[in-house]
This record gives structure tokens, sequence and C-alpha cells, in this order.
């Protein structure tokens, strides 16, 4: 059975590029286009993990986490957020969130699977 | 629908011994220790060893291996045993991988 | 990494908007009044170009934006002043940049030194603030090599010893040691010794705790760096030492790799990063946020005057704290709604910043020579404000630079300076903002404009006009007095659509010029335009909201001061002045107003086309400020309205655009198909009422 990661960005290349690298690897991906939008996608069904971006409109990649950190199915779900840059102070907001861990853009694809390993249970 | 609930049941125990034995469900995540811990408790209520049958986990973390690791250390306080049958190698290598293999009492089916 | 070729197409569409967010604020940089996030988004904008061209592999573009982003970088840390060179050099790299951007999705490599010489001054100004950068360089044969720097794995297998321990809340962020564990040993040969001190018993363990520990021991071909990359995400939620075993290893390993990297790149280190604080004044709010809560303030203040207009006839002695709380809710209602309003106020230098460019560039294409001088550019008004004003003031210093303002030839002959001065302006004037855009040039020709203005049937030739009067038909529809449509002004909107476009925004625009001396433009707008003061006026029952700053004066007139003309126009004196009447009642077509004036009141309002007007109520009811709701938002435009609020008593009431009312009843004022328009608003108004009430 294959994992499934949900990947959250509302830019397009963004999402395109994760989900390719993703599923070449033999993921499944589910896409959302921003953090309202992957609560819809994600309803009750329990995935492996969650990568979301930070800036997007409507509900903002840290208002996600939280949001998933309290939902009874995915408390426990690890969450990837995406920074823009190495950035301490966007990482350590993203911890306070209830983040699992970060990927700095832009990545290589082997970067972006290395840190999927390490957190995709 | 396959349910992610562990089975408590009467077995016979390699020790001979009237126990009984629980039978753990496929995924054991964080969210699921707590239902764990709460199962475990209700098998060991009626005395005798404990056997967990680890045939149907296709993953296990490490919250569940410590509530399994805390009901071992509580039985054999009581000098009763806890055997795992069955462990599939998921679950093997999760305790191998975490230095846990050759704790006392686990893996008499390796 | 072919792979994605496939997103190219998203990658130039998303590199579009970049650029343009690119060059805005490289504007917002040239006018000084930018902020730190200013130039993380210059920063932001390249870096995305940069990984975006990574990721199909334009290598002339990652050079080319490696350089830049690595300049804007020191910027950013304010290792580099922004000086008006550097801001020059940020412009011709993001002309290049947006050249190489657009070779590379036409599927062409740029010619080998396109661009050479930007990216020689992009690193020159870099290597004189950081001279390590330039040898590293120098020897880098991609531009990621410096940044590998001192960070080359040991050839010989080191072997690390490695304590964790997890704090207790460790899986809250659902990190799991299992898979550190496995990722630890891809790096080498690992054991793993448990401690189970900390485990309790079955009956007291939280479930959800971590309480198992590990000694580790790696032997590995890999830095130390290496290992603590395992251990990224979890630093925070563990004890962790990693050391390296003294017998294998070289002294002090993390130390020598310390010292061996140049001391300008000290501050990359991630640890002296974290450690330094940063100091926080303000943050940033999603807009929407902001934008819900003045609504939701609108909508207390709506309720908060329901509240008390509906106990104002309670018997005060017998209501005391009731009454008195009512008052402290009102007062703070009013706080509230003022501090919520002012979270949305914004300087209008993010507007007049983009200013400095736009001459600089017109002075160039014109030939003319121009100073621009900006002042009260800190003067605040509600963003949505701030967003309007932008195009009108565009405009009209377009205009003064291609109209106003004289070639140097010209003003040397006139015996003027060679250079132009424009002058740009804000401040605060009762209660709303003044703009003034001011030029020191030849002023309106006025004997060109009126003969236009008649050649286009826009002034009757009989008709005499005074000075201020042939300056303003600059704002008349259809009007241009440029011979030929050049570059700068034609650009298809005329003076005509910003003045309208001002009035829309229920502000005014005026022009003052003196022959040979210059000509100002004066632009009057409210500070906000979610909140109005508003005269409550009740005609026929019906309760309508005027506007304050359309209001010249109320009077009740004499009868002898009405007067009708053939035509069935209807006129009252005013001090000697002759003023159309426009009756509220028969504009909207309602029952019950009072018909004559000298028994009811009379406004005088101001209007930009067909001046001074007096408008027939019945009352005045007060005076008021009201939160205004769109009617096109809501409903429909409709003539003679420009939105609607809702009163003390829930009912909604239409707010009045004199400049349609007059429009609408303008030319002849007796004919009953004028009052098409206006007779349709008042039912919507009264439909609203119905529906409000219906759902209440």
């Amino acid at each position: 059975m294959s994992k499934r990661i949900l990947a959250v960005d509302d830019s397009k290349t963004m999402r395109d590029m994760v989900s390719f690298t993703l599923k070449g690897a033999g993921f499944e991906v589910l896409e959302a286009h921003d953090g309202q939008h992957a609560l819809t996608v994600l309803g009750d069904e329990k995935v492996n993990l969650v990568i979301t971006d930070v800036n997007m409109p409507n509900m903002d990649g840290l208002s996600l986490v939280r949001a998933v950190r309290s939902h009874p199915v995915h408390r426990s779900t690890p969450v990837l957020v995406l920074t823009t840059e190495g950035d301490a102070a966007k990482k350590s907001e993203g911890r306070e969130a209830g983040a699992t861990g970060w990927i700095v853009k832009p990545f290589a694809p082997e970067k972006l699977l290395q840190v999927v390993q390490k957190v995709c249970v | 629908m396959e349910t992610n609930e562990a089975a408590v049941s009467a077995a016979d125990t390699p020790s001979g011994i009237q126990g009984h034995a629980v039978d753990l469900p496929s995924f054991l995540d964080l969210g699921y220790a707590g239902e764990l811990k709460s199962a475990l408790q209700e098998a060991m209520r009626p005395g005798g060893d404990l056997t967990i049958n680890g045939a149907a986990v296709e993953s296990i973390t490490s919250p569940c291996i410590q509530v399994l690791l805390a009901a071992e250390k509580t039985l054999s306080g009581y000098g009763r045993s806890l055997n795992l049958i069955e462990a599939p190698p998921v679950l093997t290598s999760a305790f191998t991988d975490l230095g846990l293999n050759h704790i006392q009492g686990w893996s008499n089916t390796q | 990494m072919d792979d994605f070729e496939q997103f190219k197409s998203t990658f130039f569409a998303e590199c579009s908007e970049l650029l343009a967010d690119l060059e805005n604020d490289l504007e917002l940089l040239q006018g000084e009044f930018y902020d730190k996030e200013t130039l993380n988004s210059i920063f932001r904008a390249v870096h995305s170009i940069k990984a975006g061209a990574g990721a199909f592999q334009f290598k002339a573009l990652v050079k080319f934006s490696h350089a830049f982003e690595a300049l804007l970088d020191l910027l950013r840390n304010d290792e580099i002043p922004v000086v008006e060179a550097v801001v020059t050099v940020l412009f011709h790299a993001s002309d290049v940049l947006a050249q190489m951007i657009e070779l590379a999705r036409d599927g062409q490599e740029p010619e080998s030194g396109y661009g050479a010489e930007t990216l020689a001054e992009l690193d020159a100004i870099r290597f004189t603030a950081r001279p390590a950068d330039a040898a590293a360089s120098a020897n880098a044969a991609s531009p990621d090599a410096a940044l590998s720097n001192g960070e080359d794995a040991p050839d010989g297998m080191t072997t690390f010893l490695i304590k964790f321990l997890p704090r207790a809340e460790m899986f809250q962020h659902a990190n799991e040691p299992l898979l550190l564990v496995r990722e630890m040993a891809q790096l080498g040969q690992l054991s793993a010794t448990p401690s189970l001190d900390r485990l309790p018993d079955l009956d007291t363990i939280d479930p959800e705790q971590a309480y198992l520990s590990w000694d580790f021991v790696l032997k590995a071909a890999c830095s130390i760096q290496d290992v603590e990359e395992v251990f990224e995400f979890v630093v925070d939620d563990a004890e962790l030492t990693i050391e390296i075993e003294k017998s294998e290893a070289p002294a002090a390993i993390e130390v020598t790799e310390e010292s061996a990297l140049p001391a300008g790149v000290e501050s990359k280190n991630a640890d002296t990063r974290s450690g330094r604080p940063a100091q926080v004044s303000s943050i940033r709010v999603d807009l929407d946020r902001i934008d819900r809560l003045v609504n939701m303030v609108g909508e207390l203040v709506i309720t908060q005057s329901m509240l008390s207009q509906q106990t104002n006839d309670m018997p005060e002695e017998r209501f005391v704290p009731v009454v008195r709380g009512l008052e402290e809710l009102a007062l703070h209602t009013r706080e509230l709604q003022e501090s919520v309003m002012a979270i949305r106020m914004q300087p209008v230098k993010s507007v007049f910043a983009r200013m400095p460019r736009l001459v600089r560039e017109l002075a160039t294409q014109l030939s003319k020579k121009v100073r621009l001088e900006i002042s009260g550019e800190n003067t605040e008004v509600d963003k949505t404000v701030v967003e309007e004003i932008s195009d009108p003031i565009t405009h009209m210093i377009r205009n003064s630079l291609d109209h106003g303002l004289e070639t140097p030839e010209e003003r040397i002959a006139a015996g003027k300076p060679e250079e132009g001065v424009i002058t740009l302006s804000a401040e605060h004037r009762s209660g709303r903002i003044l703009i003034v855009i001011r030029d020191d040039g030849k002023g309106i020709n006025r004997e060109v404009v009126l003969r236009k203005a008649r050649e286009r049937g826009i002034v009757a030739p009989e008709q005499n006009l005074s000075n201020e009067e042939i300056d303003n038909l600059i704002f008349a529809a259809g009007f241009s007095t440029a011979d030929a449509v050049t570059d700068v002004s034609g650009r298809g909107v005329g003076m005509d659509v910003v003045k309208r476009n001002v009035q829309s925004l229920g502000g005014r625009i005026n022009i003052q010029s003196t022959p040979g001396a210059g000509t100002s433009f004066t632009m009057m707008l409210p500070l906000t335009l979610a909140v109005m003061d508003g005269m409550i006026v009740a005609v026929g029952g019906e309760k309508y909201v005027l506007p304050i700053t359309a209001i010249v004066e109320c009077l009740r007139p004499q009868r002898e001061a009405l007067s009708r003309l053939p035509n069935g126009l209807e006129l009252v004196q005013v001090r000697g002045e002759y003023i159309p009447l426009v009756y509220l009642c028969r504009a909207f077509r309602l029952n019950g107003g009072i018909q004559n004036p000298s028994e009811g009141l009379v406004v005088l309002v101001d209007s930009d086309r067909f001046g001074r007007i007096g408008i027939v109520v019945d009352e005045l009811l007060g005076q008021q400020q009201v939160v205004i709701k769109s009617l096109e938002a809501n409903y429909d435009p409709v003539p003679g309205l420009s939105g609607a609020t809702i009163l003390g008593n829930g009912r909604v009431a239409a707010i009045l655009d004199v400049e349609g009312l007059c429009e609408d009843s303008g030319t002849d004022l007796g004919s009953a198909a004028s009052i098409q328009g206006a007779s349709r608003a008042h039912e919507v108004a009264t439909s609203q009422n119905e529906t409000r009430e219906a759902s209440q």
C-alpha cells in the first residue's frame, strides 16, 4: 500500500513539482491550493504526511498546521512546512505551530525525498 | 471493513498457563497508543501471562512500542511474562532498529 | 532533471508575476520609502526565479540570478547600504533578468556575454563588502560551490558518540525516533543502546509522551554536520550531544571547521543565526482579517446606535445603570471603531515612492529637465484610499510633465532655470487628505483651451467663461489639448476620467493655473471609504443620507425667493444668486413630501457639473457617522445613489450621490422621464427594507 501525502501550495509550479517528485518515488499525492482547501481535501481520511507552503491566501500554512494538530483524526500526522528562506524565525514559528519539520525552497528532488523519508512513517 | 482494534481473548500461552491474548491491529500510531494501553490493561487484569499476536501489524511507531514495553515491565514485576507471537518483519525491525531486540521476554517466536 | 520540463509554462507564468512584483518593489526602493519587507520581497522574487531556473537548468539565468540574489541578501541584512548607485544596478539587473527569462521562454540561450556587464556590477558591489566571496567565487566552477565551502566530508571513517534524550513532548510534533535511527543507519554502521530508565508502569504511562532515550555509536565517512542534520527537526525537543571519538579523529574537528570558514561566512552558521532574536515592533496581518474586523465593527456600530435609539424614551431616572452603560457602550464603540480604522491607515508614501522613477523616465523621453520634490509622504489614509490615489496622481504628474513644463530651451528663453520643478505634497485638512501636484511650467494657455472647447462643442460660441472655468475645461469629457496624442499622456485616459474616479471616491479635484508661472492640481479625498459623516434628511417619511462634505448650507427660503422658469425649472434666490431646485420627493416619487420649499428646507450642495443646486427636503434629522454599504456589491448600481447604510432603527437608508442626482434631474427638472432612475432607486431602498424586515 503506497503512502499518501497531501501537498499544499498556492503556487502551481511548486505544487506540480512537489507532486511530480513524490509520485515518481511511489507516493500517492493529494493536492490543495490553500489551508482551507487542504482541510476539505483531508476530510477524515488519514494521510501519511502533509507538506505545506507558509504564505497562502485564505488559510496560511501555520494556521493549517495548528488546525491539523487539533484535528481528532490528523493530530498525529507529520507536517512539513515549505519555507522560502533558510529563515530561523519561520522555522521556529512552524515548530511552535506544531510542524514536524521544514524544507527550504528551492529544493532538489533528492532533498525533498530525503526529508520526506525522515518524517513519513 | 477492517477494524483497527485490538482483540482480546483467552488463549493458551506457550507456558501452558491459562492467560490472555491480544491481537494487535494494523496501524499502531500515536493516535492509537491510548487505546492500546487500555486494551493491555484490560487483558492483564485476569492474571497469568499475556500473549500478543502481531500478525496484522503493518506499521508501528515509538508511542505504541513504549506502551508494549511498559506492559512487559509491569508484568515482569509480578513475575508474569509477555509473549509476542507472529511478529511480522515490520514489527521485529522496529524493535531491532531501536536496539530493543535483546530485551528479555521478547520475540520468543524468532 | 528534464523531469520538470512539463512545468515550464507554469514557471514562466509565475515569472511574469514575480517580475512585476520585483519592478514594483524596486520602485519603492528608489524613492527611499521602503522597509525591511520590501527588501525581503525583492529577495524572494529573485530567489524564486533562481529556484525555478535551477529546476529547468537555465544555466545563464541561474548564474545571473545567483549573483543578483547574493547581493540582495547582503542588502537585506544591512551589510550593504541601499544607496542610489546600488539601486540603479538593481534596476539594470532586473531588466537583464526579464530579458533572460524571455529568452529562456523562447527556448534560446542568451548570447555569451549577455548581461556580463551588469553581472560584473553586481559582483563588484558584493565583493567590496565581502572580499571573501570574491575568492570563493573565483575558484567556483558553479555558483553553488561557494556555499559548500568548508563542508567537505573527511575522507576517513569517523566514530560519532551520540546521546539522544527526547523530551516528553517529542511526539507532539509527530517526530519519530525510529525514522531518525533509520536515517542514521544509512550514514554508516550504527549500534543503538536504549535506556528504559524513565519508562513507567503500564498504569501510569502517558501513551503520548516520550520516555525512551538512546546512546548511539555511529561509524561513518561523513561530517558532523551530516549527523546533526539527522536530528535537524528534533533539536528543540531533545537533549542531544554529538561527539567525535578522540582516538580516531583529528582533535576537535568542530573547531577546525568553524575556523576554516571565512570570517564573513560565520553569520551563516545556524547557531549564531538562531541566537539572534528578531526585534519585532510590528506584525503583518492578513488583509482579509482586518476587513472582517472592520466589517464586524461596522455592524457593532449599527447595533449600538439601534440600542441607544430604542432606549431613548426610557425614563432615565429609573434605569440609571442601563443608561450609563449604554453611554459607555457608545463611547467605547466609537473608540473601537477609530482604533480599527487606524489599523488600516497607511502612509501615502507607497504611492509617492513610485513617482520619482516615473518622472525620471518621462523626463528622459520628453527631453525635459525636471526635479520632483515630495513632501507629506507620511500622511496616512485608509488603505482603500491609498490604492485609489495612485492612478490620478500618476496621471496628473504625467500631464504636468507633458503639457505643463517647457523644454530647457523654452525655459531659458523665458528666463527660468533650465530645470523645472514638480512638487507632490500631501497633508490632512479638515478630516480629509489634500494632495497637491504643482509645476512651475507655462501654465494653461486659456486661449487655446477655449478655442478647442468651442471647436468641440463643449462650450457654446456665445458663452463667456471665467479664467477658472476655462482652466477646469481640461476636465471636460472628450477634451485633450495635445495636438497629437503623445506616448506620454495619450494612454487612453483623459483628465475627465481622472475627475470622475476621484468623485466616485467622494473626492474633488481642482486646477489653478497662472500663465507663465505654472499649474497646480488640488485633490481632496476622504480618509476612508468605509465610513462617512452624513446628514440624515427626511422626505415623505423616508430617510436619506447626504454626505456632509457635499453640503454648503441649509436654509428655509421665503416664499418671495422662489420662482419658476417657463420650462418648469424652479429656482431659489439666495443672496442674489438663482439656484435650481431638485425635489427629492419628486425625484424618488415619494408621496407626502413637502412641495413648498418655504415650508420645508433647502439643502444647498455643490455639484461639479451643474454648479450649485438646492435639494428640497422635509426636514433635517441630524448628523451621524454612517457605515457605507456598497450597492454594487449587494445589489446593482443605482443612479442618484452612491451606496446605502443601516440606520439606528435597523432600516436601510440610501446615501445620495449629488452628482448623479443632479444629472438625473439636471437638464429639465420638470420632466417626468428624467426621474425614472431615481424612482427605481427608491424601490431598491424600499425592497431592501422589506428584505431586512423579513429576515429579522
